[in-house]
């Protein structure tokens, strides 16, 4: 294997099951580090359509960076880009777990789907391509329900990425697609999108890998960062790293809470507004899961429409879930993508917080490319990227 | 005998080991012919690492055809003679913790090697939770615990 091979773009069309693979010469693309972009940009007219009427033109695009799924820290960070159903604006947001890693290594980089299947469909994606099946047995079902039943069907090795019921929870504004049982994807709305596409869900089985250009450096690399992770973690237990927020792992990020002997992702009211216990939080969490309903959202919902804070607590889904239909919350802002993170790195302050991260994930891409990159050709890229970005948005709002 | 231990108190089960082991024995980052490998536990959902255990009485060993598969005494690590390995699977069939991958690109089943007295899962750790060393009576233990945990696999005359 080479490093830094184009970047194939998957296209399906779901009104006529139409499947397209193409090429993207990455040297055109900063070796990727647009990717985001110069999917939104190819596809301009379909999300300027979506603005418009969002459930009758739905689109998603999943993007991948360079170091996508590469093993590094955080490296499970992709991107999607999609019309809000909630307020009708184009979203780009940063994401993380295995669905960016295992669609390239499925041989897929972007990810493009519009336009609407008649009936629910599952996509199934592989290193052979891409099968378009009949989701009718499942349609009915909750995402974790979904999720396993996928499973049992098509493999263990499957990433499984659903939405809730198609009768009930996915027509909701503020449905969200649940993956690996026990997380979401941080996305306002996209269980909806995915309603409106007509897909329930997405099951990835990649075997294949990501190429890299100088693989002993790459590796070599790796192995300092993560000895430098440790040097100033080993002493502690997975329950004190769980506080930490690392965005660790290649897959998600290790912010765990461990309740009754068990670990669980939960989305937690940061400002502490609702002084919710943990097992309530819990029980928020397991039910947004179940049904597929974004679980910050709920959150929010809550924060700012509780009558009684910081009293006893009860959740009952289906009131929340009613009177949320009528709420517009009021956050719902593009966050900023950095250079870092453009290229596939979820690197922040407190993911990586050694000096020179910016060198680290240069060299990273060097390894991976094979070309000169260093920190200031980064941050350059960076310039380039955010100008290339703030057109590209100005020209679709 | 040295082992690789893994402390499942400490291990998160993000997989960085099983990348890092593709990227050492293809050149590419590849999960799936990772030697070592994330699993799920069914019960909790919990995600964690499984690796061939290279065990004193190897399952794969007896189940092999070819009669590939050896355990080198002084070392105690299992070796197979690859030449003679035809893929048929029933070394992983027979694991109990299903540790041996099919190499899809060479046809054959392999297992960890332990990196040559090297094993790079224990450089790449981030949370020290892979060990190698000596097997002690508390690494064992640790061992039948947990494969009686995580795998159902029972030893005789422990509970």
């Amino acid at each position: 294997m080479q490093g830094a091979q184009n970047h194939i773009l998957a296209e399906v069309n779901l009104s006529n099951s139409k499947i397209q693979f193409n090429q993207i010469d990455v040297a055109e693309n900063l070796e990727g580090l647009q990717s985001y972009e110069l999917v939104l940009d190819k596809y301009k007219d379909m999300f300027v359509k979506a603005i418009s009427e969002p459930s009758k033109n739905p689109i998603i695009s999943i993007s991948t960076g360079p170091l996508t799924g590469t093993g590094a820290p955080g490296s499970a960070t992709y991107f999607i880009n999609f019309v809000s159903p909630v307020n009708g604006k184009i979203i780009s947001r940063i994401c993380e777990g295995p669905i960016g890693p295992y669609l390239r290594y499925a041989g897929i980089d972007h990810l493009v789907l519009y336009g609407k299947a008649k009936k629910p469909v599952t996509l199934s994606i592989n290193n052979e391509g891409i099968n378009i099946i009949s989701a009718k047995e499942i349609q009915d079902l909750d995402a974790v329900e979904t999720i396993e039943t996928l499973h049992r069907q098509l493999g263990e090795d499957n990433i499984i990425a659903s939405s809730g019921a198609i009768k009930k929870a996915a027509r909701s504004r503020f449905a969200s697609v649940v993956y690996d049982y026990h997380y979401e994807v941080e996305a306002i709305g996209l269980g909806r999108v995915f309603f409106d596409l007509g897909i329930k869900a997405l099951a990835i089985n990649g075997q294949g890998g990501v190429a890299l250009a100088q693989p002993e450096e790459f590796l070599q690399e790796l192995i300092d960062i993560y000895k430098y992770y440790r040097s100033t973690n080993a002493s502690k237990t997975q329950n004190d790293q769980i506080t930490k927020n690392t965005y660790l792992s290649p897959w998600r990020k290790n912010d765990f809470i461990k309740l009754s002997g068990q670990y669980y992702g939960l989305a937690t009211d940061s400002e502490n507004v609702l002084g919710l216990k943990n097992d309530d939080l819990l029980k928020i969490n397991q039910q947004c899961l179940k049904e597929g309903i974004s679980q910050r959202m709920v959150l929010e919902f809550i924060k700012e429409n509780a009558e009684e804070k910081n009293g006893d607590f009860t959740f009952d889904m289906e009131s929340i879930l009613k009177d949320m239909e009528k709420w517009t919350p009021d956050n719902q802002d593009n966050l900023d993508i950095s250079t870092i993170q453009a290229t596939g790195l979820y690197w922040d302050d407190k993911a990586l917080p050694f000096i020179g991260a910016i060198d680290r994930a240069a060299k990273l891409l060097k390894y991976y490319s094979g070309k000169e990159w260093n920190s200031f050709h980064l941050e350059e890229a960076g310039r380039q990227i955010a100008s290339i970005s703030n057109e590209l948005y100005l020209g679709v709002k | 005998m040295r082992v690789i231990s893994i402390d499942r108190e400490k291990c998160t089960g993000c997989g960085i080991c099983q990348v890092a082991c593709s990227l050492t024995k293809t050149g590419a980052v590849q999960p799936s012919l990772g030697r070592i490998k994330v699993i799920s536990d069914k019960r909790s959902r919990l995600q964690m690492v499984s690796v061939c255990q290279h065990c004193a009485e190897p399952a794969c060993q007896t189940a092999c055809l070819m009669e590939g598969i050896s355990k080198d005494l002084a070392s105690g690590q299992i070796i197979r003679d690859l030449e003679m390995c035809f893929g048929c699977g029933a070394c992983q069939v027979a694991c109990p913790i299903s540790a041996p991958i099919l190499d899809v690109d060479q046809g054959v089943i392999v297992t960890c090697d332990l990196c040559d007295g090297n094993p790079v899962c224990v450089k790449v750790c981030p949370h020290g939770a892979i060990a190698y060393g000596e097997l002690t009576e508390a690494i064992t233990n640790r061992r039948i615990r947990q494969g009686a945990r995580f795998f159902g696999v029972r030893q005789e005359g422990v509970e």
